[in-house]
């Protein structure tokens, strides 16, 4: 008999851990093929589908934000504190929602500006990045290689945000209204 | 099995009909970047897709990367559809909210009419239908409340499931081919609920088959998919998602 515990989001899922485990490099033992080729069979069947591949990119910018917790302050040696628990939740916060836009970040770092920078990058020059800042602040800026840049604020209201990433979304994809 | 199978809550997270071929030269990536920008702006949201083959040489411990381009990949405005016209085959995929069997496969043959203007008589190997359904289940009951295949704990063996993947590969009789059940946990989205994905994809050998008689096994399967999805959930899950 099998019953479901209470899940948490702390942790990564099965599927995931399948997937981007990057533990056999170190394993040394004779089903180590096979269990390359089960997990090379698993990652192929989730790469066929447009959600599972989001989803599964998703959860890996989650644990990258997660990571974040190792860096220290003054990590860039120009006295930037490292980024807080809050500012790690309100990122996963926008990366949750990021799952009805279908977008997926490019890269999850600390940021200069002391918290949490999830950037974006769109055909065409075009970019975006998220900053959720240890003071709570948190907004997207458009940019491009020429000379286009702008900032929108983003809200705490889950709907309002997941609007604002819809604008995010269309300027990555197709650029300005 | 009836023709008609509507769930008001349908839990279709991703429908995707596939034709794969045999592979075709490169230069077909180009052919297909310019069939995807004449589907006259429907899918305008145009993306590379590559393959990274990473070769590791165990005897003088040198690894090559080798980046090969398959195809591209177009999403239409809303994002919600998708195409890929690659150079082993074809596949067009309808994410949520799903309409409707006919709604959602005459705009994949649409679709293949025209991957067809570019590739002339492509040598079809495979077909595939893939249905992914996503649910919400509450924690507590056993899992034989809602699903009629999972994984099974006998009774003197109870277990609380934290999280899990399950894959099994089944042989199928008509049409002849193979269904790949796979069901997996994902992070929470509802508080005191289990996100389940579970995802049917049915795949058919194919043989050079002509055009009527593929879009006739994709007929056959629709109803299999049908007939397999009311087998798997409980009747408490019927409700959960009429």
């Amino acid at each position: 008999m099998a019953t479901f515990a209470f899940p948490t989001d702390t942790c990564d899922t099965a599927l995931v851990d399948l997937i981007y485990s990057d533990t056999e490099a170190s394993e040394i033992s004779p089903y180590t093929d096979i269990a390359r080729d089960f997990r090379s069979v698993v990652r192929s069947s989730a790469e066929g589908s447009n959600f599972l591949n989001v989803q599964l990119q998703l959860q890996q910018a989650l644990s990258e934000v997660r990571a974040l917790h190792t860096v220290a302050d003054d990590w860039d040696s120009y006295g930037t504190p490292a980024p807080t628990y809050s500012a790690m939740a309100s990122a996963t916060s926008v990366i949750n929602l990021l799952k009805s836009v279908l977008v997926i970040p490019a890269r999850i770092l600390p940021s200069s500006e002391g918290g949490v920078a999830i950037s974006f990058s769109g055909p065409e020059g075009r970019r975006a990045l998220i900053e959720t800042l240890n003071d709570g602040d948190k907004y997207i800026v458009l940019f491009d290689t020429h000379s286009y840049c702008r900032t929108i604020m983003l809200s705490d209201d889950n709907e309002e945000s997941t609007n604002t990433l819809v604008v995010m979304s269309h300027y990555l994809r197709h650029g300005n209204p | 099995m009836g023709n008609e199978l509507h769930f008001k809550n349908a839990p279709i997270v991703e429908a995707i009909l596939g034709i794969e071929t045999e592979t075709l030269p490169p230069e077909f990536v180009e052919r297909f970047r310019e069939l995807a920008v004449a589907l006259n702006g429907a899918y305008p949201d145009l993306e590379p897709v590559h393959i990274s083959q990473f070769t590791l040489n165990a005897n003088d411990a040198s690894s090559q990367v080798a980046k090969t381009q398959l195809c591209y990949r177009a999403r239409s405005v809303d994002g919600k559809q998708v195409v890929q016209f690659r150079t082993n085959g074809f596949a067009y995929s309808r994410l949520e909210p799903y309409t409707s069997w006919p709604e959602f496969s005459s705009e994949a043959r649409r679709l293949w009419e025209e991957y067809k203007s570019v590739v002339v008589e492509p040598k079809v190997t495979t077909l595939a239908l893939r249905y992914i359904n996503k649910f919400f289940l509450p924690i507590g009951p056993d899992l034989e409340s809602y699903l009629r295949v999972y994984p099974y704990f006998p009774q003197d063996f109870p277990v609380k499931v934290a999280n899990y993947f399950f894959r099994m590969e089944i042989e199928l009789d008509k049409p002849t081919g193979r269904l790949i059940m796979q069901q997996a946990t994902l992070p929470p989205e509802k508080e005191g609920k289990v996100t389940l994905v579970v995802d049917n994809d049915f795949r058919f050998p194919s043989n050079n088959l002509d055009d009527g008689l593929i879009w006739s096994i994709f007929e056959e399967s629709r109803q299999l998919k049908n007939d397999v999805f009311l087998r798997i959930i409980t009747d408490r899950t019927k409700d959960l998602i009429s």
